[in-house]
Formats: C-alpha cells, structure tokens, sequence
C-alpha cells in the first residue's frame, strides 16, 4: 500500500517537525518512506511545506502532483493545494486560521479541525497545533498507528527540549480524539 | 549500522564517500549542494575515519584540491552547486585529458526549476564538453550506490567522473541502509610524469586521442548501461528517462495502467550513451519518447532525428523542472491517452523574498540610497540579492560581478563624459570567492566606484558556512585566517573603512565620505561589518537590542515599509498606521532613523506607556 501528503503553512509552524515525525514512525513501522521538505526563500514568516509519501515498497519519486492528502495550516496553503488534491482524497484544514467556507469542493473527506485554538486553550502551547493537526490526520487516515507517534518523538525532539515531549504526546491525543469524534 | 536511516539526498551522497573510501573532499557552499560537505563531516567522525575535509575560496580552487589528491593515488571528491562548476569548468577540462589516478568525483547539483540559483544549466552538458562520464541518479540512496559505481569507473578508466544529483535528489529524504565503509589505507604517492601532468600542446592531441577511446570503452561497460524497467512490455513506442523524472515516469505508468504496454527505460549514464543501447533503441522501436533535466543530453545522442521526441522536438517543454504532473501529460500524449485536465497547483501565496527583520544588510541598502540617491547599485549572488526589493540592487551576474560590472558602468559612462555615483555591494564570503581580481583590476584602470563589503562574518544565505575570514574550518577546528582590510589595502586600494550599518547616520556619513573619494581618487571600499542575526554563533556579537514602538505621530505615510521593508513593521489597513510586530522585531533599532515624522521611538528602558 502507497500513501502521501502534503502538509503545507507557515515557516516556523512546525510543518516540517511532524512531516519528519510522520516519516520516522512510518520506517519505524518498517515501511519504505520520502520526506520532501520545501521552504522558500523568504525565511522567517515565510512559507512551508513538505511531501511525505509511505510504501510497504520502494518509492520512486519522492514530489507528489496530486496528493492523497494534505494537511493546511494556513490560508494561502489551501488556495496553493487544494485544487491538486486527488479525488475523494483526504483534507484536513487548520479551521483556527483557514476558513472552511473556502474548501469549495465536494469530493473531498474535508475534517476541518481548530488545531491552534485546542492547542492554544486544551494543550496549553499555541505552538503544537501542527501536532495537534497530525494527530487528526493520522486518526483518519491510519497512514501509521498513534503509538509509533508517540515512541518516535525523542528522535525528532532535541535533548533540550525533552521536557515538553508529553505535551507533544497529549497535542497528538487531542488532534486524534476531536477527529475520531467529528469522523 | 544494520539500522535504516531517513538520510537527505545529501547526506547520502557524503555517505557513499565516506563507504568508498574519499580520502579528499572539498567543496564551496551553494543550494542544494551544501549538506554534502557538512554531511561528510558528520560521517567522518561517526565512522572515525581519517578524511581531509574542507571549503574551498571557490569552486575551482576547491576542484584543484581534490584533483591533485587523486593525482597520489587517493580517492577525492569536490562538491559544488552547477553555476559553481561553470567557475570550476577551467580545471575541469583539462583533468579529463590528463586524467587521474586515484577516483575522482566531481558533483555538481543541478537545480532545474530552478529553485534558488541564476539559471536552470545541465551539468550533464558540461560533462559532455569536458569528455567526461557523468551519472545521474535518481533517488537519494541511488545516488549513494553511484558514488562506489562512480569510483569505480574512475580508476577503472582513468578519467574524472561526474555525479549529478538534482534539487529534488539532494533535498529529498529517503530511508536507507548504511553501508559498510571500506576504507582503502592508501597513502600519497605522486608518480611524476610530467609529459602527462605538464603536457605540452602535442601531447595533449596524444591525451585527447586516449579520452575518446576512454569514452568509447566507458560507453560500452555494463555496469552503467540503461536499465529496462519493465522487461515485459511490448510496444513500438518506447520511453527513456533519467534522474528524477524516471522516478516520475515510472510510477505514472503504473498508475495509469501503462506499465505493460510502455516498455521504459532508465538511463542512468546520460553521457557516454552506451552505443548498443542506442542500437537497440532504433531497432526496437518506431518512436522514443525522452525524459531528462534538464538540457538534452541523451535526446542529442539518439541520431534519428525522426524517430525522437523530448526538448528537441518541442514535444517536452524547454525551460523547467519536469513535475509529476508534466510528466503524466507526456507520457499520455504519448501513449495516445486521453490528457487530464490540468489541474496544475496554483503558484504563489506567502510573501515576497526580502531580507530578514534586523538584517544588518537593510541598513547598509537605506544608507546607500541615502548616499547616492541617483547612483547606479550592482550587486551580486547572496541574501543581499534581496536588496533588490529595497531599491539598492540594479544588476546581479553572477559571483564577483559586483566589482566588475562597477568598473564597467564607470568606464561607459566616462566616455560619455557622463559621471554617475556607483555603489556596488557584495557579501564577505562572495568577495573571496570572486571580488578579489576585478578589484585590483579596479585598482589598475583608476575605476570610480564605491564598493560595500556586507560582512556579515558568514556564508549566511548557505546555511552558515564558515568565511576564510572566520578562522574555523568545515568541522569548526581553527584554521588560518585572513585579513579583509589588509586584503582590501594590498589590492591597492586608497579608501579603505569599517564602519556599523545599524548606526544608520555615522554609516551613511562614511558611505557619503567614500563616494566623495571615489568621484576623485578611483575605488573606494567601505567593509559594512555587523553580524548575521540568523546565526546563533555571532549572538553574543550583536549591538545592543532596543524596543521600538509607534507614536501617534504616524500617519501612514509608508515610507518606511517602502523604502526600509521591515517585516516587523506592518500597516494597518483598518488604523491607517503602521505597528512593530513584536513576534518579527529583533530590536536592531534601525528603524527610529528612517521615519521622516520620528513617529518610530524607544520604549522607555522602565517599560513605560505603550
């Protein structure tokens, strides 16, 4: 089974951390995995997104043109993916900061999830909602299991900032359990 | 390590030099070749293995390095960006006559697109003008595995080979399986040869006429030959590809149900072209379709004009990255399948490229205009490229232009007896790499110019590489360091300065002192030297931090978000007026001298009203 995303936002959102988590859990799992990360030249403040793209088989290209999924965090994120998304494909949005009205179409499986304000007001950092995000696509899409998410989080997070890795663990539950009750 | 690993492109790439046995690796920084030498240099002490590992002062003196190290029998390898194998291009073409001894690796990552670089050039081209073999892979961990093929080829045929990895092979991550390293305990030993290391113009026809039986002989080795993809397909029509679009291709036509009746090959040595490959391609089939970034290397090697559809032919577009979704249409049109609509991702959203909030560089662009609001500004490859946005940025070339493009705007104009102010503008590590000769040449020909060193004290827009200024090598142990003023003076140059940019008025005083000099004296150079704020090994070098606010005074003029660009000073469509976004503001303070109406003020050390 082949699966892929794109996740796309801001710089400095965190886009790029759990593109990465995502991909380490998934050679965890013993799947053959991509990770494309993509910043543009416009530093802080800027945009950024990455391509992740899981296979029980070797994977030949590691750029996606119409993604399975994608998770937006930003407004101009969802104007620059959402007509490239495949059919019947999977779109979680970041309802916090994307207005869900803008998702015109039909065929898609739309969660639209308020990952800054449940990261914000459940979590206690406005800086997990990419986590929180993850966690919902994850619950939706059984791209890996939840566990591996969280076993794989020392491996993403530096020794510095160990201390917030059952923040990380309680911003991905979250994202899971709004998903798993809006399905 | 039995263990698999998500490796970038690059740091697999390094991986491979350090399995197979790289004794010398060199390099200069440049997107998306950076991460190799950084790469080896983590791998080298995680596999403890002896490597001389180091940045070069450019390309083609980092090509030299490694060349020579070959010539003792080690294996080497020099890493750049292609832009920087055009600087390198001149070694380059001589080593392919003269040849190695121990394998030598020339990588040179191409950037179709492009991404971030001047131009979207194929390596693979300039390996053909060399006469060299180059190969192309197609993922991350088979670039790895071509790195020992690579070698091999190298000692097998004494000849220089050319690995050309893509943006989206360098930048890629991919889960591999380490390797073993087999380190080769070679120890230098230079066997002279001087009608071969010094060959005079009639042995060099002898040379010439040895590395085209090379090319003939490596065009036939198995190892390299193009492999068939699907064995079963049966059709007339075939598809040849290589790099990342053979990846693409691959999976469309398993996608779209072509996988048995499209027979597609991959070609991973674009040049030599194995000869009965191209045999058996006319043989077998009435027309083949040609995949490829991003010139057309294999497509020119396939004779039948008639037979061949690529970039030639206008059947592939000419200029761009080959994106899934083109690749799709292709093969479509191709097979005689119905083209989907284009549903092509809309381009844009974000912001546009400027430089960084508290950027010492913004404040060296304001002070310019301010210095010589009428002047002319070339510039040159580097964040400070982004000036542009600013006003301060007229012309970028390519590395080391700055200088010389000044004398060559002087020179037109003193013809026309026409003086005009020229500041030109070029960061530290770009001034080494390339600024050093046209400057003296400055220096000789009497050119009127201003020249702003931005020393910044790093190769910034690169990921931070050490400057030959720095004194810290590629694994940060202390090397030799050099001296920009003494540098600057022993050019000959007669106004030399230092000066702060965030000191916004003392700083445009010097710049307007320089431009005074250079309207009588010839060039005038001007080291603009304040830390990057992006990197963290200069932080406790920064000026001291002051907190900004807005006043009341406001009224919306914009002249600051137009003239200074700060992306920490917003206008408020609804209020009129412009904030600091707290988020964004380094506390430079640069800014409370560039509104006319001084509405940009200090807070209070005390914290005082908003």
């Amino acid at each position: 089974m082949t699966t892929d995303v794109i996740m796309a936002g801001f710089g400095g959102q965190g886009i790029l951390m759990i593109g990465n988590l995502l991909s380490i859990a998934a050679m965890e799992e013993g799947r053959h995995v991509t990770y494309f990360p993509a910043y543009g030249v416009e530093m802080r403040g800027g945009t950024a997104n990455c391509t992740v793209v899981l296979s029980d088989e070797e994977i030949g290209s590691p750029v996606v043109g119409r993604p399975r999924a994608c998770v937006v965090m930003n407004g101009p994120s969802l104007d620059r993916y959402l007509p490239a998304i495949r059919e019947g494909g999977d779109l979680v949005i970041n309802r916090s900061l994307v207005d869900p009205a803008k998702v015109g179409r039909k065929d898609l499986r739309l969660l639209a999830i308020p990952a800054n304000d449940i990261a914000r007001e459940v979590v206690g950092s406005q800086q997990l909602a990419s986590m929180v995000a993850l966690g919902a696509y994850v619950q939706r899409t059984g791209a890996v299991r939840m566990q591996t998410l969280f076993d794989c989080l020392p491996k993403v997070i530096s020794k510095k900032y160990e201390k917030f890795i059952p923040l990380n663990v309680n911003a991905l539950k979250e994202g899971e359990s709004f998903a798993r009750n809006h399905a | 390590m039995n263990e698999r690993v998500l490796m970038l492109g690059n740091e697999a790439i390094a991986r491979g030099l350090v399995e197979s046995g790289c004794s010398v690796a060199t390099s200069y920084p440049g997107t998306p070749a950076s991460e190799i030498l950084s790469s080896a240099v983590q791998w080298r002490k995680a596999c403890g293995v002896p490597m001389h590992i180091q940045w070069a002062v450019n390309e083609k003196v980092a090509l030299e390095i490694a060349y020579t190290a070959s010539l003792t029998g080690l294996r080497s390898a020099v890493s750049m960006k292609q832009v920087g194998l055009n600087v390198a291009s001149d070694p380059l073409m001589s080593a392919a006559y003269t040849g190695v001894m121990g394998g030598f690796l020339v990588i040179s990552a191409d950037d179709p697109g492009p991404h971030s670089s001047q131009t979207e050039q194929d390596s693979r081209l300039m390996a053909m003008m060399a006469k060299v073999p180059v190969l192309d892979p197609s993922s991350p961990a088979y670039a790895r595995e071509l790195v020992e093929i690579g070698y091999e080829i190298s000692e097998i045929f004494r000849i220089p080979v050319m690995l050309r990895p893509t943006t989206r092979v360098c930048h890629a991550c991919q889960d591999i399986l380490p390797g073993e390293v087999r380190p080769l305990r070679r120890e230098a030993d230079f066997r002279k040869s001087p009608a071969r290391w010094a060959a005079t113009p009639a042995f060099r026809f002898e040379l010439h006429r040895e590395l085209a039986e090379k090319l003939a002989a490596i065009a036939a080795w198995p190892r390299t030959a193009p492999a068939r993809l699907n064995p079963h397909a049966e059709g007339r029509r075939a598809v040849v590809a290589s790099g990342v679009a053979a990846a693409h291709a691959g999976e469309i036509l398993l996608e779209s149900g072509l996988w048995d009746r499209l027979p597609i090959y991959r070609v991973v040595q674009p040049f030599p072209l194995h000869t009965a490959f191209i045999a058996h391609l006319f043989a077998a089939y009435e027309e083949i379709l040609v995949l490829e970034e991003t010139a057309a290397v294999i497509e020119m090697q396939l004779l039948d004009r008639r037979r061949v559809r690529g970039r030639m032919t206008g059947t592939v577009p000419e200029a761009g990255e080959l994106l899934p979704e083109i690749v799709e249409r292709l093969i479509a049109e191709f097979a005689g399948l119905p083209v989907k609509e284009e549903s092509a991702t809309a381009k844009g959203g974000g912001r546009r490229p400027t430089l960084c909030a508290g950027c010492p560089h913004r404040s060296s662009f304001y002070a310019i205009k301010k210095a010589a609001p009428k002047g002319i500004y070339p510039s040159d490859i580097g964040c400070y490229t982004l000036g542009l946005n600013l006003g301060g940025v007229d012309t970028v070339l390519c590395m080391g232009a700055a200088v010389s493009q000044a004398a060559g705007f002087y020179q037109a104009y003193r013809l026309a007896g026409k003086p005009v102010d020229i500041v030109a503008t070029i960061g530290d590590s770009t001034f080494y790499h390339a600024g050093v000769p046209p400057l003296i040449d400055a220096v000789v020909q009497g050119a009127r110019f201003v020249l702003v060193i931005l020393d910044n004290s790093t190769t910034a827009m690169t990921g931070f590489q050490a400057t030959p200024a720095t004194g810290i090598g590629a694994a940060n142990e202390p090397t030799g360091a050099v001296d920009m003023e003494s540098l600057v003076r022993g050019c000959g140059v007669g106004f030399c300065k230092v000066g702060t940019p965030s000191r916004l008025p003392e700083f445009t005083g010097l710049l307007k002192e320089a431009v005074a000099f250079s309207h009588e004296r010839g060039p005038a150079v001007v080291i603009a030297r304040e830390p990057c704020v992006m990197d963290r090994r200069q932080s406790n070098r920064l000026p001291p931090r002051r907190k900004v606010r807005v006043n009341e005074e406001c009224n919306g003029c914009r002249h600051c978000t137009e003239q200074f660009e700060c992306p920490a000073l917003v206008y408020d469509e609804g209020g009129q007026r412009i904030f600091v976004d707290t988020l964004q503001c380094t506390g430079c303070g640069v800014c409370l001298h560039v509104c006319p109406r001084s509405a940009i003020v200090e807070e209070d050390p005390g914290g005082g009203n908003p």
